[in-house]
């Protein structure tokens, strides 16, 4: 697993996605707390304002789209790649566990896109030092969501990206779905009670809003956690069907 | 040391392997010979379990491939078609990523250095894959294939893409690694698994029809070969003192190859070495013989021999390979 996550943590800087994903990325959440704070000085400049508190969780209501804009570029080229260059044919003839494979894999894009997420770390940090009444509590809670949720695009575009020979098939489809899984909310709105009952239960947003409103559930971290366990399960079916079929 | 029996593999409607039985005894050089799409890789994936069979089971060292994978494959080193060959990557971070992912436990920088050495690829230790050429990548390819020292090799066409002098060094490295590994190892050139192998196996459109040494593959096909004779003289001068020999079933113009001469292809009846004729008969019309031999059998014809209902051939085949 080590020697799988090694290969693909420095590929992604040797083909520059890393780099991209990164500099994006950094752009993109600079530019969320930039809009954060001209916001909260105009909030805090007038005189009956109804708070105070600096709410870090406007940033994550941002840093929800550019995740879902930027992970599936991460994605893309995980599993695809290698089947276009036949480089699957070492991998898989290697005496290794299909599972350390896609482990190893889904660890490396987790690192760069918890690379990403750094650097907002270090804005919240730098925001608190400013600040006496920082609430901590719920903007801790708002980073467990993203890196949850992150870590479930992630494991998705994984197994899309498993399904095809293809980076750009597999970035668009990744695209594809993680809207679905977005709007499925805005869908639920119209749908019969049973049938939104079923939607949000598997909404990404849903959750995500949740805790950056400031609660912390359990659900939520359960949910996000077997989103990521079936869909590394079902990139781990994927291999091994190729080798059914 | 590998067994396969009775192993079908199809794609859909499209058998690529049918009811393939073989097995290789440790240390033993297989070739693999048979004409594009005959099922070689698709039978080398299988035993590499790349792919699985839909029928019939596949054991290396004993171990089924589909029932321990993660044991069965520590025995083999895998060349296949393609080297599976990362082209960001230098040669030396190539087989490093290697070393590691196939967890072998020969000291790392000993191991490597002698691998490059058998493969000659030091020159390009440092250099990016990419830029390789394609005789290289294939060496790569191979070193690839030997880290860990794996008691199997498969290797799939390894010669494909090398300039002559280099399939002259792979043959003699894999002649000498047959010493110690059990190789199979597949072409669709007849003349390198002849050079190369101890034990050949025909397949065609996934089916074995032939297994056995070299000597009787090459016996049973050179029995009576077709004869190339290159002949100063004037076509229809030569045609008569040709037209008349005992033992010459079919003769054939080729036109003129050379000024002033005319070349000849001559079928013997089977079982008559009908050369000293041939020479004799010219020589008394006046015809000087500017060259005379006999024509290799290629691939195809063995194959329209071995499918083309001859079944002396096969019988023959297999006689030899028991002998």
């Amino acid at each position: 697993m080590l020697t799988i996550y090694k290969r693909e943590l420095s590929a992604y800087f040797k083909s520059l996605t890393g780099f991209v994903y990164l500099a994006v990325f950094y752009a993109l959440s600079g530019l969320a707390m930039l809009l954060f704070l001209v916001y909260y000085q105009a909030v805090a400049s007038q005189p009956y304002s109804y708070s105070s508190l600096p709410d870090f969780s406007m940033v994550f209501q941002y840093l929800f789209f550019i995740l879902v804009l930027l992970v599936p570029i991460l994605t893309m080229r995980l599993m695809s790649e290698d089947k276009r260059q036949k480089t699957d044919q070492a991998l898989l003839t290697a005496p290794i566990r299909l599972f350390s494979l896609v482990a190893g894999k889904f660890l490396a894009a987790y690192t760069i896109f918890v690379l990403g997420m750094a650097s907002t770390f270090l804005q919240a940090l730098v925001v608190s030092s400013f600040s006496s009444d920082f609430d901590w509590l719920s903007t801790s809670g708002n980073f467990v969501a993203i890196l949850l949720l992150g870590g479930a695009v992630i494991a998705m575009g994984l197994f899309l990206s498993s399904l095809t020979e293809s980076q750009v098939i597999a970035a668009v489809v990744t695209y594809a779905a993680v809207l679905v899984c977005i709007l499925l909310d805005a869908v639920a709105a119209f749908c019969p009670e049973w049938l939104a009952t079923i939607l949000n239960a598997i909404s990404l947003q849903k959750y995500f809003n949740q805790f950056t409103l400031g609660t912390f559930q359990l659900t939520g971290v359960l949910f996000y956690l077997s989103f990521m366990g079936v869909f590394l399960f079902l990139t781990v079916k994927v291999l091994e069907k190729r080798r059914w079929s | 040391m590998i067994e396969v029996s009775h192993v079908t593999k199809k794609y859909g409607n499209i058998v690529a392997v049918d009811d393939l039985s073989f097995s290789v005894k440790s240390g033993e050089i297989l070739g693999f010979l048979g004409p594009n799409g005959a099922g070689k890789s698709t039978t080398m994936n299988m035993l590499t379990g790349y792919i699985s069979s839909t029928a019939g089971s596949l054991t290396i060292g004993g171990i089924d491939i589909l029932e321990d994978p993660v044991q069965a494959k520590k025995l083999i080193g895998y060349l296949p078609e393609h080297p599976p060959l990362y082209p960001d990557m230098t040669v030396q971070e190539y087989l490093y990523f290697m070393y590691s992912l196939k967890g072998v436990r020969i000291p790392r920088e000993p191991h490597i250095t002698e691998i490059c050495e058998l493969c000659r690829i030091k020159d390009v230790y440092k250099r990016l894959i990419r830029n390789l050429s394609k005789g290289y990548k294939q060496r790569v390819g191979i070193a690839q294939a030997l880290l860990g020292n794996p008691p199997v090799l498969i290797l799939d066409e390894p010669t494909v893409g090398l300039d002559p002098s280099q399939i002259i060094e792979i043959r003699s490295l894999i002649k000498a690694l047959g010493k110690h590994h059990t190789v199979i190892l597949s072409s669709h050139i007849l003349s390198e698994v002849q050079a190369v192998c101890e034990r050949i196996i025909v397949i065609n459109k996934g089916k074995l029809i032939a297994d056995g040494s070299p000597e009787s593959l090459s016996r049973s096909i050179s029995k009576d070969h077709r004869l190339l004779v290159r002949i100063k003289g004037a076509q229809k001068d030569v045609n008569s003192a040709l037209s008349s020999i005992p033992g010459v079933k079919a003769i054939k113009c080729l036109g003129v190859k050379e000024p002033g001469t005319v070349d000849f292809t001559l079928d013997p009846e089977e079982g008559t070495d009908i050369r000293p004729l041939v020479f004799e008969r010219l020589v008394s019309r006046k015809l000087p013989v500017y060259g005379m031999r006999s024509l290799e059998m290629s691939l195809e014809d063995l194959f329209i021999r071995l499918t083309g209902g001859d079944d002396s051939v096969i019988e023959d085949l297999k006689k030899g390979g028991k002998s």
